[in-house]
């Protein structure tokens, strides 16, 4: 084979695809598109900071003169905070068909009526406080619900807190079971008294990293409809432009041209990729990571390059069911798009329903890109992604070997028709 | 002697349709060989399985002694397509650097070449301008330079100037006469008549997949075509039946072919059959706008060989 010839096909591709501004557009302009709205509408930049609920608050007991009233609810539902962000932006209203005309709106998240003698059935009895919650959607209703009820749950324990103590010193100070009956009385507050830990995928944590997760997404999408495009036209364009004859009149190999298409395939999907995850890193803020010290981080362009010749592989493969370029190139980015999204890619396998995630299961392109989000996401070591390894490397194999083996019948049937 | 191109009993069929049929031709060294025929005769066919882009079915195809489909042979030779085969994000310049680099010629020496051979086709103006806003007859010459980028010792050239005004056509003919007398051999297929006659040596006639007829120009017209042809342009396209029937009675209609008001006459001897054709003529009634003596062409040939112009096809 010479170096020279395939030399020539890759410049001429590069040059004749980097030129082409709706290839530009569709190679490179789209998949950061998608990048950006991930990044900035689905995953905002406020993602990581705890919501804060607007509360709107009728307090008709106002002047009560006990110690525990509504006014210290408001108090404390103002100072509530979560790593210093306020959890709830109270107002006050004095007319409560306004306030729940605001709720009905979605203007309000919550709007809570302290009814008169709150105070008093709050230190002596049990005190009643009625919450309207916003319902404008279903997910917004159950963390609002979440948020007001933890804290009232928290207000009452802290509540009781302050009435055992007030009991407490009604029992004379010598009385032999003094310690037996707090116990019990706080006990009796909450029997159970358990402790929530936040749990996250380690590495998924931030923001930064779910964008770092979607630039592999981005990477993997484009690889998939971009190579399954360059692989299903390669040569039909190469007819269609009508230079084909005069390349098999020339004095080259098959396999020289096939490797030059190849090549020039591999090497703008590899600068597709490069571009996209400078784009994460640098515009979206992806957090990635890459140590090339760490032999397992050398599987990314390992699996770069395993996905190039596997996509353009069976790119070949579709150009056996079209007739034309551009059938082919129409047929090739649906089918890579729907991959890209079907086959958790783009999406997590886990939002779809059991029976689509065997898509996901068994799509090599998947195993590739799992491999390589594993380690510059996850961080993840060589013995964790080996399976991937393997079942991309085979498939591979498999796809491109019948990729080759098309391309070369089909030299010669394009002529021939 | 070893020739520039051997074909012996070439054959080509696509499904039921034979496109080259039991064809035979050798092409001697530093000649130009001319395939004439009709749209759909098979020249295109020929060409793709000489250049060895299309297996025949049967025969044998040398090209300098060595089977045309290995790579050395290729490197002998080079091939013009009829459509330009031209890609058009690049510029002029690229695409012959391109080509070049296929046929082992690489850096200096390639741009070198493809500048050179830019200039010759007068295109130096539009070398760094990408090929998509080049003129249909830009792209002809192109495609004609891009077939020369390796100098090659068999030129092989489909249909060259198809589409090309008059004027290009023959900067065309000026450069490939400079290429014949440079000692290369040139196959050139064309449905043009005059390009034949002008640039060929010797030219084969085909029609439907054959080689109906094949020797040098003039000798064509001397074996197939009369000595002269008396052309008669009539004043009234109606007078046509008339005039046939005039002359048929005195001449072999076989020998009159008539289109509107044009009367094509094969005669052997013109001076006398021309005086008596425009006597009878005017004792008929029939009035004539003009009558002279011309010299058959190819197309003549063609004609008296199928019956057909090869234009009507």
């Amino acid at each position: 084979m010479r170096t020279s010839v395939i030399r020539a096909f890759v410049i001429k591709d590069l040059k004749e695809t980097f030129r082409d501004k709706t290839a530009i557009f569709w190679m490179i302009v789209w998949p950061l598109l998608w990048l950006v709205l991930t990044a900035y509408i689905f995953i905002p930049p406020e993602t990581n900071a705890p919501r804060t609920m607007n509360i709107g608050v009728i307090n008709y007991d106002a002047n009560s003169e006990y110690q525990l009233n509504g006014s210290l609810l408001i108090d404390v539902l103002e100072k509530a905070e979560y790593n210093g962000i306020k959890l709830f932006n109270v107002q006050i209203y004095e007319n409560e068909t306004l306030m729940l005309e605001e709720v009905k709106r979605g203007k309000l998240d919550a709007g809570l009526v302290i009814p008169k003698g709150f105070g008093e059935n709050l230190t002596f009895y049990q005190a009643n406080l009625e919450v309207y919650v916003s319902a404008t959607n279903i997910q917004a209703f159950q963390i609002n619900s979440f948020m007001l009820n933890t804290f009232l749950d928290e207000f009452s324990k802290r509540v009781s807190n302050e009435k055992i103590d007030w009991m407490l010193k009604f029992i004379p100070e010598n009385y032999v079971n003094l310690d037996t009956v707090e116990k019990f009385l706080r006990g009796v507050i909450k029997p159970i008294n358990s402790t929530f830990n936040k749990i996250s995928p380690e590495k998924l944590i931030s923001r930064e990293a779910w964008i770092g997760w979607y630039t592999v997404g981005a990477l993997g999408m484009t690889m998939l409809y971009s190579g399954l495009n360059m692989g299903s036209v390669a040569l039909m364009e190469e007819k269609q432009k009508g230079c084909l004859p005069k390349i098999l009149a020339s004095p080259i190999k098959p396999s020289e041209l096939i490797a030059g298409k190849v090549l020039s395939g591999v090497i703008i999907l590899s600068l597709i990729s490069v571009i996209t995850i400078v784009f994460g890193i640098g515009v979206c803020g992806a957090k990635i990571y890459w140590n090339p010290l760490r032999i397992e981080h050398w599987i990314v362009p390992l699996m770069l390059l395993v996905l190039a010749l596997m996509v353009l592989g069976l790119g070949s493969i579709l150009s056996l069911v079209t007739k034309s370029a551009k059938g082919a190139s129409n047929l090739s980015t649906s089918l890579g798009l729907l991959l890209a999204f079907l086959t958790g890619i783009w999406f997590p396998k886990e939002w779809f329903p059991k029976w689509m995630q065997i898509l996901a299961d068994y799509s090599p392109a998947t195993w590739a890109i799992e491999a390589i989000r594993r380690v510059i996401v996850f961080e993840a070591n060589l013995t964790e992604i080996i399976p991937y390894i393997f079942g991309a490397l085979m498939a591979t194999l498999i796809i491109f070997i019948a990729g080759v083996i098309i391309y070369r019948k089909s030299l010669r049937s394009y002529l021939e028709k | 002697m070893v020739k520039a191109v051997r074909v012996r009993d070439l054959v080509k069929r696509f499904g039921d349709k034979i496109a080259v049929n039991k064809v035979n031709f050798d092409v001697e060294l530093g000649e130009v060989y001319g395939l004439l025929g009709p749209n759909g005769a098979g020249k295109s066919t020929l060409i793709s399985m000489i250049v060895g882009i299309i297996e025949p079915d049967e025969g044998l195809i040398e090209i300098f002694g060595e089977n045309n489909r290995s790579v050395e042979s290729k490197f002998k030779i080079n091939y013009c397509p009829q459509n330009p085969a031209l890609y058009e994000e690049l510029t002029g310049l690229e695409n012959l650097i391109f080509y070049s680099n296929l046929y082992g010629i690489t850096g200096k020496t390639a741009k070198e070449k493809s500048k050179n051979l830019i200039r010759k086709v007068g295109l130096e103006e539009y070398a760094n301008k990408p090929v998509k806003t080049y003129s249909g007859g830009m792209k002809k010459r192109l495609n004609l330079a891009a077939a020369l980028i390796n100098d090659p010792e068999l030129l092989i050239l489909d249909e060259p100037t198809t589409g090309m005004d008059p004027r290009i056509r023959r900067n065309v003919w000026r450069l490939l006469n400079d290429i014949r007398n440079s000692n290369r051999t040139i196959i050139i297929s064309t449905h043009y008549m005059e390009e034949a006659e002008t640039l060929s040596d010797r030219v084969a006639i085909m029609d439907s997949g054959r080689i109906i007829a094949e020797g040098k120009p003039e000798d064509l017209k001397k074996t197939y075509a009369p000595k002269s042809i008396i052309s008669v342009e009539l004043a009234k396209s109606e007078d046509y039946s008339k005039a046939l029937e005039t002359l048929g009675n005195r001449l072999n209609p076989k020998d009159i072919v008539a289109k509107e008001n044009f009367l094509r006459i094969y005669v052997e001897d013109s001076d006398v059959t021309l005086s008596s054709v425009a006597f009878e003529l005017f004792k008929a009634g029939i009035k004539i706008i003009s009558i002279r003596v011309t010299k058959p062409t190819l197309e003549d040939v063609f004609l008296r060989l199928t019956g057909r112009r090869i234009s009507e096809n």
